[in-house]
């Protein structure tokens, strides 16, 4: 009787392959899952890198436009800057002339307008320079007003009209009257600008700690972050210098420290263990708008 | 099966691997420009800055102010770039004058990086509000010679502060100056707002050979425009027209003869210089010489600003004619600030741009 042929495997030789490919398998979704956690961790640092490098743009190119001695720092703390910040800078095309109610009138161009806004509102905050004697220096002046109101006009230049913005301007006089206005030269720049303040706060959506953005009385937005806590963001203030000094109008620099955190929880490698991941940048703002020293007369 | 199990897992977890070399590679990339952006933002502030430590006067101060004229920063921006000190890479943008006095600099920045050069650079953007170096005019009359003066039919020769006509103010007048001085020695006794004769004359925009006779010069507007190539615009007089803000610095080499002149700005005459009426001039006039003024057929002489004449002074005024010097410490001040260098706002000069123009 013919003996048949063995064929397929025997019981031995199939728990052995199902043996080595459940080691193999477990092997590769452990590296498989060190991989994907991995990611997920790698994912989460570089968005926190990103809110550090966003806090080392914005909040540098806010501050650097300050002149302190201007009083442009109005309240500052630990963990809370209030400032003027620079808006609109524009140019006026006419010379200005003083309404029957005290206020001026002025008219600046459309092009050039520098800035992050590219108009004017009634209610905006200006600066206007006012040139004095232009045989010095001495008593160049930002006069401090209120755009009252706000409508199209023309500039006269001698070749042809061309856009401008009217503006009515309510300036505070001081109490020697109103200034010389035959101080302010057609040419000169007006710089508008509003109140922002920066400080930290939890957002009660995610109840996550954030450097917050506040413009005038509006509702807070949040800026930068999730931050490690209430110490998320810390200022510090140098004078000239470089000793720490907390008045207002002597700031020459100013430190940012923005410590961030992961948004959620990663498990660091080596360990079964979720927690957030922190990271720290410290930059320092050298403020360029404040007074210089005269040069000449 | 164990052999698509595997094939699943190394595809699964090689699309993982490559994500990770993405992120680290977008994280390399980020932080990489956190840096060039740093790197562009001084090179512009560093040419901001080399724009005003290298003023030219000549460049930017003596045209009309914009919309008529602004300067690119090199000539060629911004197909040319000027190279930042130290290799950080390029920087180029524009003057605008903005008054006589008044000047914006807006520049960018970028850190020249990735072939070809600049295709791929980032790039930043400052301004810069600048003001010319105050000039105090320091002059004592309207008129100083060297050697005295004689003078016939209607001459005037004033000291009290006076503004041109159609001229802005600009600041408070000055004191009353006297009209007449022959005591301090004429144009040797000249150095207004820091400048000398022989400082004036090496700024000088405009040169003239001597010994000629110089008529219908006047401002002179091509296409809506202040044409300075045109020899005989000499600037114009009325502050708020096209070339009312150009103010030359004409230098005579030699003596010469004016009939016909209509300017402004600083006139500069190393020999004698004859008036035969017809002469109306904002701003300073230095006589190396004599200064003879004599009726001719452009009758009225008038002079805003001030004269110095290293010799005599010799003014007739011819029967239905006039000479008058006037003091004008605008006129003055607008011609000396045509040569003057600039330097940054004493305060809020500096502006923060977001983009690139």
């Amino acid at each position: 009787m013919p003996r048949l042929k063995p064929r397929g495997f025997s019981l031995v030789e199939l728990l052995l392959a199902l043996t080595l490919l459940a080691v193999v398998a477990a092997g590769l979704w452990q590296a498989l899952d060190a991989t994907r956690r991995s990611y997920s961790r790698e994912a989460e640092r570089v968005e926190l890198e990103r809110t550090l490098r966003a806090s080392a743009a914005i909040l540098p190119a806010e501050l650097r436009e300050l002149d302190a001695g201007d009083s442009d720092i109005t309240a500052m703390a630990t963990t809370s800057i209030r400032i003027r910040a620079t808006r609109q800078l524009a140019f006026l095309c006419t010379v200005p002339h003083r309404q029957d109610d005290g206020a001026l009138a002025v008219t600046v161009r459309q092009r050039p307008l520098l800035g992050l806004r590219q108009s004017f509102s009634a209610g905006d905050s200006a600066l206007l320079f006012f040139e004095g004697d232009p045989a010095t220096r001495e008593d160049d002046r930002w006069w401090r007003g209120r755009i009252r109101a706000v409508s199209d006009d023309a500039c006269p230049d001698a070749d042809q009209p061309r856009p401008g913005y009217r503006l009515t301007v309510e300036l505070p006089w001081s109490s020697d009257g109103p200034p010389d206005l035959r101080a302010v030269t057609r040419g000169a720049p007006l710089r508008g600008f509003e109140s922002v303040a920066y400080a930290v706060y939890r957002s009660p959506a995610d109840t996550q700690w954030y450097l917050g953005q506040q413009v005038q009385d509006e509702t807070v937005q949040p800026l930068i972050g999730p931050l490690i806590g209430p110490a998320g963001v810390a200022f510090a203030f140098f004078d000239s210098t470089g000793a720490p000094t907390s008045s207002t109008v002597r700031v020459a620099q100013i430190e940012i420290r923005v410590r961030g955190r992961t948004a959620r929880p990663v498990r660091a490698p080596g360990t079964h263990r979720l927690e957030y991941e922190s990271d720290s940048l410290v930059t320092r703002v050298a403020l360029r708008n404040n007074p210089r020293p005269s040069e000449g007369p | 099966m164990a052999l698509a199990l595997a094939i699943v897992v190394i595809v699964v977890g090689g699309g993982l691997t490559a994500l990770m070399f993405y992120v680290a590679f977008e994280e390399g990339r980020l932080s990489g420009s956190g840096v060039r952006v740093q790197q562009a933002f001084g090179v512009a502030e560093e040419g901001a800055l080399e724009v005003l430590r290298a003023w030219d006067p000549r460049t930017y101060n003596v045209h009309d102010p914009y919309p008529f004229h602004s300067a690119m920063v090199p000539a060629g921006f911004p197909a040319d770039w000027t190279a930042a000190p130290h290799g950080t890479g390029a920087y180029g943008g524009q003057v605008y004058k903005l008054n006589s006095e008044l000047y914006l600099i807006d520049m960018t920045g970028r850190d020249d990086w990735g072939p070809p050069p600049g295709a791929s650079a980032v790039r930043q953007r400052v301004a810069v509000l600048a003001r010319v170096q105050p000039v105090a005019p320091g002059l004592v009359a309207a008129l100083t010679v060297g050697k005295g003066s004689r003078r016939a039919g209607t001459v005037s020769i004033a000291g009290r502060d006076g503004l041109p006509p159609d001229w802005e103010p600009c600041g408070p007048p000055d004191s009353n100056r006297v009209g007449l001085d022959t005591v301090r020695g004429g144009l040797a006794a000249f150095s207004s707002g820091g400048f000398t004769y022989a400082e004036l004359a090496s700024l000088a925009t405009r040169s003239v050979a001597g010994a000629a006779v110089l008529s219908n010069i006047g401002p002179t507007v091509v296409d809506g425009r202040c044409d300075e190539t045109v020899a005989t615009n000499w600037g114009g007089t009325q502050p708020n027209q096209v070339c009312g803000g150009y103010l030359p610095v004409v230098h005579i080499v030699g003596a010469a003869t004016l009939a016909g002149v209509d300017g402004q700005g600083t006139l500069l005459v190393d020999g004698d210089l004859t008036v035969r009426g017809g002469l109306r001039w904002r701003g300073l006039v230095l006589v190396g010489g004599a200064l003879r003024v004599t009726p001719g057929a452009a009758k009225d002489v008038a002079v805003w600003g001030a004269v110095f004449a290293a010799d005599s002074a010799t003014l007739e005024a011819g029967v239905a004619g006039s000479v008058a010097i006037t003091y004008s410490k605008c006129a003055v001040v607008k011609a000396l600030e045509s040569v003057a260098p600039a330097v940054m706002f004493s305060s809020r000069g500096w502006l923060g741009l977001s983009e690139a123009p």
